[in-house]
């Protein structure tokens, strides 16, 4: 069982507002425990957190007014973060990225072991499949702050120095991811194009997961690793998967 | 026969110049009526905010007293003294309602010409928004005319916004005559907003923020550094709100802020990721009132 913290994140075009079931899903199948709560970014403001109902969050999302919604725990070890806005109200203007929203996902050590690493990833891969990911990837950590920042691509105010460096240099093919996988991590997902541009190419990884958009999400290793110290395989992951990087 | 046809191409162009010299002339009577609208609503708005700000001085608390409310409230780690708090609100609504009651005559006139001033310039404003949509039918006028209508309607949504904010303060203004005090005249309430604006001024401050609430389409973010090759965003909110709200919300800023500063020399600090400047975003609670 690992001691690690999950971080996840998934790019994508999918307009939740119109059609928020997959993230319904992902909430059934990751946002178990009791004790949750919900807040929602608006264009103007934001919302205190409140008693986690899904019935109700979901038809806030089909309101159209969130640009983002947050399921978690009180001491966010579980976070889970989806934008939500209307395609309409994007504002898309260099330097918008490609994609148009994000999920993100944390998850502390003793959260996974609770709902089982393979569920978990198959709840993401669920989800991907459904909303068709550009991209994302899947990181493990030690610090269950630094393993959200690197999902949200945000943070608090305390990140030491070394993950203000890595959270900063992880984010500078942002714009282009989609067009480019981010990544890889040890969980990395690849569009469908992705996986066209790659035929034929072996990757050395311990699974591959098949998304029913036409991607797949490529698990590095069996096992995870902190994302501090990735073994040197990823070197070689690298090098197969020049040709979307 | 070919006589004829010249005379009958004659008087159809003809006709067609008399209409569209008819069109043109009432296009520009309507844009003259436009351009005396608008300077209108700049002097009439100039007037209203002038008795808004004589309405809310007459409401406004005693700074000192207004102080030790949030002191009572908001920043002492033990439990307010009921009796001290009920003893501070209560001199605060007294004085501000015999303020208001001792002017109430004075400003109630100047409320109702304000009142009769955005009346007036309401229906002048909705009257050349109707002749720029009569305009657009007409083919020779209908793109300049469709433009006058934008502008027109853009008029009318002002000025029905400015109609909005006089009511809403002469209703305020009452309301504290009979001794209702409802949201920022209520002494409590007005404490705890006091209290949030301060501390985002003292988190500004220690955060050495370079600019502050900077208004841009996506909203205001609190506080932009331009650090050497980490420029950040950062979002303040009270703690009753979620960390992750307040780092959701930094980072909904990011593109509208790398796009803002872009050609500004002091984001030349900041790292530069495909041309634009790049921010950190991050996330900052603070102590709620806790009262």
């Amino acid at each position: 069982m690992t001691k690690l913290a999950l971080g996840a994140a998934v790019y994508f075009d999918h307009e939740l507002a119109a059609d928020p079931r997959p993230l319904v899903t992902l909430w059934s199948r990751i946002a178990t425990q009791p004790e949750l709560r919900s807040w929602a970014l608006t264009a103007k403001r934001s919302t205190k957190p409140v008693d986690f109902d899904a019935a109700q969050l979901t038809s806030r999302i089909e309101s159209g007014d969130t640009t983002a919604v947050g399921v978690e725990t009180r001491n966010r070890d579980v976070t889970i973060i989806a934008q939500t806005a209307l395609a309409a109200s994007l504002d898309r203007r260099p330097p918008a990225p490609r994609w148009r929203y994000d999920l993100a996902v944390a998850l502390a050590a003793d959260r996974v072991a609770a709902l089982g690493q393979d569920a978990v990833i198959t709840a993401l891969c669920e989800f991907a499949s459904a909303v068709a990911a550009a991209a994302g990837i899947v990181v493990w950590s030690a610090s269950l702050d630094f393993a959200r920042a690197l999902a949200l691509l945000s943070s608090g105010p305390d990140l030491p120095r070394a993950h203000v460096t890595a959270l900063v240099d992880a984010q500078l093919t942002r714009s282009h991811w989609g067009k480019v996988i981010r990544g890889p991590e040890w969980g990395t997902f690849l569009s469908a194009p992705h996986v066209a541009s790659l035929a034929g190419r072996v990757l050395p990884v311990a699974k591959t997961i098949p998304l029913a958009s036409g991607g797949a999400f490529v698990q590095l290793t069996a096992e995870p690793f902190d994302v501090e110290a990735p073994p040197p395989v990823l070197a070689e992951l690298r090098t197969a998967l020049a040709p979307v990087m | 026969m070919g006589s004829t046809a010249r005379w009958t191409a004659a008087i159809v162009i003809g006709l067609c110049g008399v209409l569209w010299a008819d069109a043109q002339g009432d296009l520009d009577s309507a844009k003259r009526d436009y351009s005396s609208a608008k300077s209108k609503l700049d002097d009439v708005k100039y007037k209203v905010d002038k008795y808004l700000e004589q309405s809310r001085g007459l409401r406004s608390f005693d700074t000192e007293k207004l102080n030790t409310l949030i002191d009572q409230l908001c920043r002492l780690d033990t439990e307010p003294d009921d009796r001290e708090v009920d003893g501070i609100v209560r001199d605060l609504v007294d004085k501000a309602v015999d303020n208001v009651k001792r002017n109430y005559d004075d400003t109630s006139r100047t409320a109702y010409d304000r009142i009769s001033d955005v009346e007036h310039l309401l229906d002048q404003t909705k009257a050349v928004r109707d002749r720029a949509k009569d305009l657009k039918s007409q083919d020779a006028v209908k793109d300049e005319a469709s433009r006058l209508l934008d502008d027109a309607q853009k008029l009318v949504d002002d000025t029905d916004k400015l109609m909005e904010k006089t009511q809403s303060d002469f209703k305020s203004l009452d309301n504290v005559k009979q001794g209702t005090m409802n949201g920022a005249n209520n002494p409590t309430i007005r404490a705890k907003m006091e209290y949030g604006k301060q501390k985002h001024k003292d988190l500004q401050s220690s955060y050495s923020c370079d600019e502050r609430e900077v208004v841009l389409s996506s909203g205001r973010p609190d506080c932009i550094k331009f650090v050497q090759d980490d420029c950040q965003i950062i979002e303040f909110k009270p703690d009753t709100y979620s960390t992750s709200a307040a780092e959701s919300q930094a980072r909904q800023y990011l593109d509208d802020v790398r796009r803002k500063y872009k050609d500004d020399d002091r984001a030349k600090k900041c790292k530069q990721v495909d041309g634009y400047p790049f921010f950190r975003t991050v996330g900052v609670t603070y102590t709620a009132c806790r009262s």
